[in-house]
């Protein structure tokens, strides 16, 4: 699991309830990073910061969707920004599978990142 | 009721009094007519009734007695149709006569006295001694002469009572073409007067009757007519009055042009100074005035939107969209929609209104078109809602490590005492955090209703600038930057409000240190004269654009430079430093050059 998060206190406590449910994670601290990592190594699953800088949540998805290696993999966005960010509209425009609004709880993170991952090997599976 | 149709009033005067002159004449004529008949027919009747007297006179002589013609006379003179009669001698004595004392005496008989033939002589009547008295009515003397041949009298006396001098009437008879002639030279000359004096009437009976067919509302023209009578001295009095009051109208008209002139100015002026464009349009779309701001907002000449279509100039700022076109359709409806002068709203953004002109019936005269500037209201409008994006960033992301540490911390079995303190301390941290943006919030809502007191005291400002510089070490090490201080040795007390300034210079480095790439420098200057506390802090960092400058230290303005928007801000440090600095009585300054660097100065004058 890669996760695309400026703040360095978030990304370490997301980290830590990641690799506490057994995940192996990676922590981009923009949005560029992400992407380069994205195109270098092998990743399950994105848990992205909407917010960010060099290269936004938003462009990160719209990179993604653009590289057909990226395109499959389910991204999973935490949004500073409540109720006016349109989450059906993300989910349908950027391919988003998820989003979270801060304040989250790690525990529904960590829950929903592993749903996806299962969903994810069902579908690779068929 | 039209009087046009009338005859003009002389040819009326003239026609009726000639008229009735000429009725007059004719009855006057007849009445004479009808007297000389009656006269006629009476002479006729008493040339009879002499005749008879003859033949009895004459057969009274024939029986040769001189006594019996005496008697026949007196006997005669005795009947009523007779004053008095006689008979007169070849020697013109009376030989008899109806008055006895009248015999013997001499006698007035006519010339040319003829046989036969009868001539009646006007006379005075006798009085009682037989003498003609001058008193009574004139009587008709019928003389007739005697036979030649015959003894006796010449001629017989008949004087007829009552008789109509029949021989003045048949010269009136002669001289009847005269008679009606003269008149009628009379009633011409008459009527040539008439005419005269009529004519003076008629004029004014004419001006008047062009009077009444006059409209109401039309001024009166009345012409003088020649003062030949009281009536024309009178009517020209009138019309001297009437002229002094339509020179007063018209002076009353041009009087109150002028000063409706004046009042328009008046209005024109006013609508002119207004800081909102105003502009009438007439109901074919024309411009028909548009006020100095109006022609400014939208960068035209004067004399260019006369009569100009209003849409085809609004449109050389931006077309118009087919929503505002359908609205501006509908001539009597109010529309109100905006004009961006370009992409970003600090280029410019017009708030135009269009209500209708209603007269007090009701109708569309035109319409009223209103623009003002909403540019500044529009960016603070942005910068609020950007400040509240950037506001709730800020609040929840503290927030969202406070919960994911605080609830990892709860759920999971944390042995190890190291992580769990840092856990502890990064909760703490991110609180202290949140805690710093609520009290800059708290003092910039403070600012602005001015509630935010400072309290001045002497500060040593050597320890001031030391606790400053140990603040911000931390985050220059962190980043690489190259932090430069000068700092005089010696530094007077100064009145100022500790805790803000600090905050204030402390938020200007941390600024520098924000918007300064790794790498670069910060140099961090005081410098104090007697009257003057200088503090300079100066960033190699991104700069600002001069476009943006003057703007910066408005409350929750951000750039908008991408490499600003990657940076975390409430649009609120510099508003508070600006603040900080005028209620101490001092000033910031700022100069920039984009992706050069930035020099902010706080001034605090000596107390």
């Amino acid at each position: 699991v890669l996760i695309a998060e400026d703040n360095a206190a978030l990304a370490d406590v997301i980290r830590f309830n990641l690799s506490r449910v057994g995940l192996a994670v990676t922590v981009a601290r923009h949005g560029q990073e992400a992407l380069d990592m994205l195109r270098a190594s092998r990743f399950d699953l994105v848990v992205t910061d909407f917010h960010m800088p060099q290269l936004s949540g938003q462009e990160l998805c719209e990179q993604m969707r653009l590289d057909p290696q990226l395109e499959l993999i389910p991204v999973i966005l935490l949004s500073a920004k409540g109720l006016e960010l349109d989450a059906e509209r993300l989910r349908r425009e950027l391919g988003v599978r998820a989003v979270l609004f801060k304040p989250f709880s790690p525990r529904d993170l960590a829950r929903t990142v592993q749903q996806h991952l299962a969903a994810q090997c069902e579908a690779a599976r068929l | 009721m039209s009087c046009t149709n009338r005859l003009p009033l002389t040819r009326r005067l003239l026609g009726q009094y000639l008229l009735f002159g000429c009725a007059s004449v004719l009855t006057l004529g007849t009445l004479f007519a009808w007297w000389a008949g009656a006269a006629a027919r009476e002479h006729e009747v008493t040339v009879d009734r002499v005749r008879g007297a003859v033949q009895r006179a004459s057969e009274a002589l024939a029986s040769g007695d001189a006594a019996n013609l005496q008697l026949l006379f007196e006997q005669l003179g005795r009947e009523d149709w007779v004053a008095w009669c006689g008979a007169v001698s070849r020697e013109n004595c009376y030989l008899a006569h109806s008055q006895p004392a009248k015999v013997g005496r001499a006698a007035e008989m006519p010339a040319g006295l003829v046989e036969t033939a009868i001539l009646v002589v006007e006379r005075l009547p006798l009085d009682e001694l037989g003498g003609h008295s001058p008193e009574g009515s004139m009587v008709a003397e019928y003389w007739v002469a005697m036979p030649e041949a015959a003894e006796g009298p010449a001629a017989l006396q008949i004087g007829v009572a009552a008789q109509r001098a029949a021989q003045p009437i048949y010269g009136f008879l002669e001289g009847m073409p005269h008679a009606v002639l003269a008149p009628l030279i009379v009633l011409l000359a008459g009527g040539g007067w008439l005419r005269k004096t009529a004519s003076q009437d008629a004029a004014i009976e004419h001006q008047l009757m062009a009077l009444a067919e006059a409209r109401p509302e039309g001024t009166l023209s009345l012409a003088p007519v020649p003062q030949t009578g009281p009536a024309a001295v009178g009517w020209n009095k009138l019309v001297e009055a009437n002229g002094r009051l339509q020179s007063l109208n018209s002076l009353e008209a041009v009087l109150s042009r002028t000063l409706g002139g004046v009042r328009e100015q008046k209005a024109e002026r006013i609508l002119n100074s207004l800081p909102e464009g105003v502009a009438f349009v007439d109901s074919d779309q024309a411009v028909s005035f548009a006020n100095a701001a109006f022609c400014t907002l939208l960068n035209w000449d004067a004399d260019q939107i006369r009569n100009s279509p209003i849409t085809e100039q609004i449109e050389r700022v931006q077309a118009l969209s087919s929503d505002v076109r359908q609205q501006l359709q509908s001539e009597s409806r109010p529309v109100v929609f905006e004009l961006a002068r370009g992409a970003m709203t600090g280029d410019g953004v017009l708030r135009v209104s269009r209500s209708p002109l209603l007269s007090p019936a009701g109708e569309t005269l035109g319409q009223i078109w209103m623009l003002r500037d909403v540019t500044q209201q529009r960016l603070a409008d942005e910068a609020r809602a950007e400040f509240v994006n950037s506001a709730t960033h800020e609040l929840r992301t503290p927030l969202t490590n406070i919960r994911a540490y605080a609830e990892t911390l709860a759920l999971n079995e944390i042995a190890d005492v190291e992580k769990q303190r840092e856990f502890l301390n990064i909760i703490t941290s991110e609180a202290e955090r949140l805690g710093r943006f609520v009290d800059e919030l708290l003092n910039v809502s403070g600012m602005e209703s001015g509630a935010l007191m400072l309290h001045r005291q002497a500060v040593d400002l050597e320890r001031l600038f030391a606790e400053v510089v140990e603040k911000v070490r931390g985050l220059m090490e962190q980043k690489d930057l190259a932090f430069k201080v000068i700092i005089p040795a010696k530094l007077p007390g100064w009145k100022l409000d500790k805790e803000k300034t600090l905050a204030a210079i402390v938020n200007l480095l941390g600024n520098a240190v924000k918007y300064t790439p790794a790498g670069g420098g910060v140099t961090f200057e005081v410098v104090c004269s007697e009257h003057e506390l200088r503090v300079s802090v100066e960033d190699t960092g991104i700069g600002i654009s001069s476009e943006e400058l003057p703007k910066i230290a408005s409350k929750f303005f951000r750039s908008a430079d991408q490499r600003v928007r990657d940076i975390p801000g409430s649009g609120l440090g510099l508003a508070l430093v600006q603040e900080v600095a005028r209620l101490q009585g001092g000033s910031l300054t700022v100069h920039s050059e984009l992706n050069k660097g930035s020099k902010f100065t706080l001034t605090f004058p000596a107390s």
